[in-house]
């Protein structure tokens, strides 16, 4: 929680205190907008081949010194080489039907920090019978974090590691929110897929990855998809070199041991770990290249084979 | 009776309270047209 003074913006640069009233600087003021394949974000348990409108402004509450998308996350709104569009949450709505979307994305940064923005359009798209998607760090408090998931169908969240020390370090943050964040949400009722983003030396320990995949396991349920995603290097973190396919294939291999379900890996080529199979007859549910969808073998939600059912979103 | 006010104080300002923002009236950036929103995407996961 920051304490604004007068004149000031909190942690995450856009929320003002001017003349004693918060204000958010970004509300209707998104600096990218992009149709992308839902694969991309990645979510793989909901609505899978689908296009994803999808959306962030400036700005974030964590300040991830690894961060992939730095260049929006950490920049200020006055920064003038980062541009924003004038996108009312109706017009959001509106171009989100135009491109023929089932579904809009709150991503890139963290909607966390347009949390009005997010709330006012996701409640406009549910009426329009869009469905509301959140990839997220999930550094939130409760209460809003009960208010804003009223409205949402999916999350991916981030579990950027199993160790307080690590979201301190590296992320200026703590992990007990998050650990909240993540129960809260797949609570309430909405699919959950989590993500790790691995990084050589920080956080790509075997030990971690099992503690990791147990937390998952304990408190989301041996059905939540976890993604290992590769590390590139980018903004403070040049120093160390990107996550090796080996090390992303050990941590899907111990993810699995611990009895996760569907386990994949993001960000590099992988035929296997980004494929779907079926945790009771491990046949192949559906097979990915890249962000494209080979092939879909669920039927009414279930293995075509031994009619397990499989977690997610398929219509 | 100065520890008790201070304790007050802290009482009410301490909890983390919900506070919906208030849309600002002028962005303070740059705009852009909202027409061509097929350029290339950010990282996503």
């Amino acid at each position: 929680m920051c304490l604004i003074e007068a004149g000031q913006s909190g942690e995450c640069r856009v929320r003002v205190n001017i003349d004693g009233a918060l204000r958010t600087v970004v509300y209707g003021y998104p600096c990218s907008i992009a149709v992308d394949p839902i694969e991309k974000k990645p979510l793989f348990h909901f609505l899978p081949g689908t296009g994803i409108l999808s959306v962030a402004t400036v700005g974030c509450n964590l300040h991830c010194t690894n961060c992939q998308n730095w260049e929006i996350s950490q920049a200020n709104p006055e920064d003038e080489d980062i541009r924003a569009y004038s996108c009312s949450p109706e017009k959001l709505v509106a171009l989100t039907k135009q491109n023929n979307c089932p579904s809009l994305a709150y991503t890139y940064t963290d909607p966390i920090v347009y949390y009005e923005y997010t709330s006012d359009s996701a409640k406009l798209a549910r009426e329009a019978n869009i469905r509301n998607v959140l990839v997220t760090a999930g550094y939130i408090n409760a209460e809003p974090w009960k208010k804003l998931l009223r409205y949402v169908d999916a999350a991916n969240i981030d579990l950027k590691s199993i160790s307080d020390d690590f979201y301190r370090r590296v992320c200026s943050a703590t992990l007990k929110p998050v650990q909240n964040a993540l129960v809260m949400a797949k609570a309430s009722g909405i699919l959950v897929e989590v993500t790790n983003l691995v990084i050589p030396t920080l956080n790509d320990e075997p030990e971690q990855i099992g503690e990791l995949a147990r937390w998952v396991k304990v408190n989301l349920g041996a059905e939540t998809p976890l993604h290992f995603s590769g590390f590139y290097p980018r903004y403070k973190m040049r120093n160390l070199p990107p996550t090796s396919l080996k090390t992303l294939e050990k941590a899907r291999q111990i993810a699995k041991s611990e009895g996760l379900d569907y386990v994949y890996i993001g960000n590099v080529a992988s035929k296997e770990g980004q494929n779907t199979y079926c945790p009771g007859c491990k046949k192949l549910l559906i097979e990915r290249s890249g962000f494209t969808i080979m092939q879909n073998r669920i039927r009414g939600g279930g293995c075509p084979d031994c009619e397990r059912e499989i977690y997610g979103v398929w219509k | 009776m100065a520890i008790f006010a201070g304790a007050l104080w802290l009482a009410c300002k301490a909890p983390p309270r919900f506070v919906r923002a208030v849309r600002i009236k002028q962005y303070p950036g740059v705009l852009k047209p909202l027409e061509d929103i097929s350029g290339p995407s950010k990282w996503s996961g």
